[in-house]
C-alpha cells in the first residue's frame, strides 16, 4: 500500500488514496506579505491536486500557542486540542517579513511539522535557528510536503 | 553536466543560491553513537552522503572523534544541543569554510534519524524523523530537507 501510494507520486499518476485526512495549519506572527498569501494559496491548490481534502487554515489561537511549543520542542509541549487522532496535521511556520513597510522582504519558511495525533512527537520535524530560513515557493514545498504527509499517513495513530 | 549544476542547484534549493561555477561543499559526519551502530544505520548514512552528492555539490566525510575534539565536545555531548559557534572550528578549511556541516544520527532499528545542518547563514537546522520506516523513501526525504537548508546562506 505504501509503496503503491509513494510510485503513484513519484509518477504522478492520479491522486493517492490516503487513509487519513490532512489539516495544514499556517503558523505567522506577522501579517503576511501579498506574495506570502500567493504562495500559500499556490500550495494549499497543488496540495488538494494532490491528496485529495486537505484543510488548510491559517492557526486558530489555541493552536498558534500548540504549534509554536511543538515547534520549539518544548518539554510537555502538548497537541491542539481540535487536531483528532487518525488525521495528519502539519505545521508550517512563516517567518515575519524583514524590513519595513513599504520594502518588507519575505524571509519564508522557518519551521515545519508534520504531525499524527495524538503522538506528541512529530513523524518529521525541521526547526531552524538564525538566518537558514528556506524561500516560500509552493513547487518545492508542496512537492516535498505531499511526499512527508504520505510517509506519515501509513503511522499507525 | 556540470553546465547546468547552477540550473539543478536553483530548481532543487529553491532558495537564495544564483547561478555561479562553484560547488557547494558539505562535510558529512556519521554520529551514530558505536553502541547504537548497525549495518542498517551506515547504510543509511551511506544512503544520505550518495543523496546529498549532486552534479552540484562535493561531499566528503569526517570522522566523529576528530569532529569532537574541533568542538570541544569530548564528552559525548549530544550534538542536536551543541552551539553554531562550536561547529565553526570543523568548517574551517585553510583560509576559508566549508560551506556546510551535516551531522547524522540514523538507527533504522528503532525507527529515529536525527540531523543537525550547520549551513552557511547564520543558524542551525535539526531535522528529525520519528515512528516510520527509516528506508528509502524516508532518506531521500530527508537528503531534500537537509539540501534546501544546506544552501541557505549560498554564495557561488
Amino acid at each position: 500500500m505504501r509503496s503503491a501510494i509513494l510510485v503513484s507520486l513519484l509518477l504522478g499518476v492520479g491522486r493517492p488514496v490516503l487513509a487519513a485526512p490532512v489539516r495544514v495549519v499556517v503558523v505567522h506572527d506577522a501579517e503576511l506579505l501579498p506574495s506570502e498569501g500567493k504562495a500559500l494559496a499556490d500550495l494549499e491548490r497543488r496540495l488538494k491536486q494532490k491528496l485529495g481534502a486537505v484543510a488548510f487554515a491559517e492557526a486558530s489561537a489555541t493552536e498558534r500557542t500548540a504549534a509554536r511549543d511543538l515547534l520549539d520542542a518544548k518539554t510537555g509541549a502538548q497537541l491542539d486540542p481540535s487536531w483528532q487522532a487518525g488525521e495528519t496535521v502539519v505545521v508550517l511556520e512563516v517567518l515575519p517579513p524583514s524590513g519595513e513597510k513599504p520594502k518588507r522582504l519575505s524571509r519564508g519558511v522557518g519551521g515545519l511539522l508534520v504531525l499524527r495525533p495524538p503522538a506528541q512527537m512529530p513523524v518529521f520535524a525541521e526547526r531552524p535557528s538564525g538566518s537558514t530560513e528556506v524561500s516560500l515557493q509552493a513547487e518545492p514545498l508542496a512537492a516535498w510536503l505531499t511526499r512527508a504527509i504520505a510517509l506519515a499517513a501509513q503511522v499507525a495513530p | 553536466m556540470r553546465r547546468l549544476a547552477p540550473i539543478a542547484l536553483a530548481l532543487v534549493a529553491a532558495s537564495t543560491v544564483h547561478a555561479g561555477d562553484r560547488e557547494v561543499e558539505i562535510v558529512l559526519v556519521n554520529m551514530t553513537p558505536d553502541a547504537a551502530s548497525s549495518e542498517a544505520s551506515k547504510r543509511c548514512v551511506k544512503a544520505i552522503e550518495k543523496k546529498l552528492s549532486a552534479d552540484y555539490t562535493h561531499v566528503v566525510r569526517m570522522g566523529e572523534t576528530p569532529l569532537r575534539k574541533l568542538a570541544g565536545k569530548t564528552a559525548g555531548e549530544p550534538f542536536l544541543s551543541w552551539p553554531a559557534a562550536a561547529l565553526q572550528p570543523a568548517r574551517q578549511r585553510g583560509d576559508g569554510t566549508v560551506d556546510a556541516l551535516v551531522l547524522v544520527d540514523c538507527r533504522p532499528d528503532a525507527r529515529t534519524l536525527d540531523v543537525l545542518v550547520s549551513p552557511p547563514a547564520p543558524g542551525l537546522v535539526t531535522f528529525a524523523a520519528r515512528h516510520v520506516a527509516v528506508d528509502k523513501p524516508v532518506i531521500d526525504l530527508a537528503a531534500d530537507a537537509i539540501l534546501r537548508r544546506a544552501v541557505a546562506g549560498f554564495v557561488p
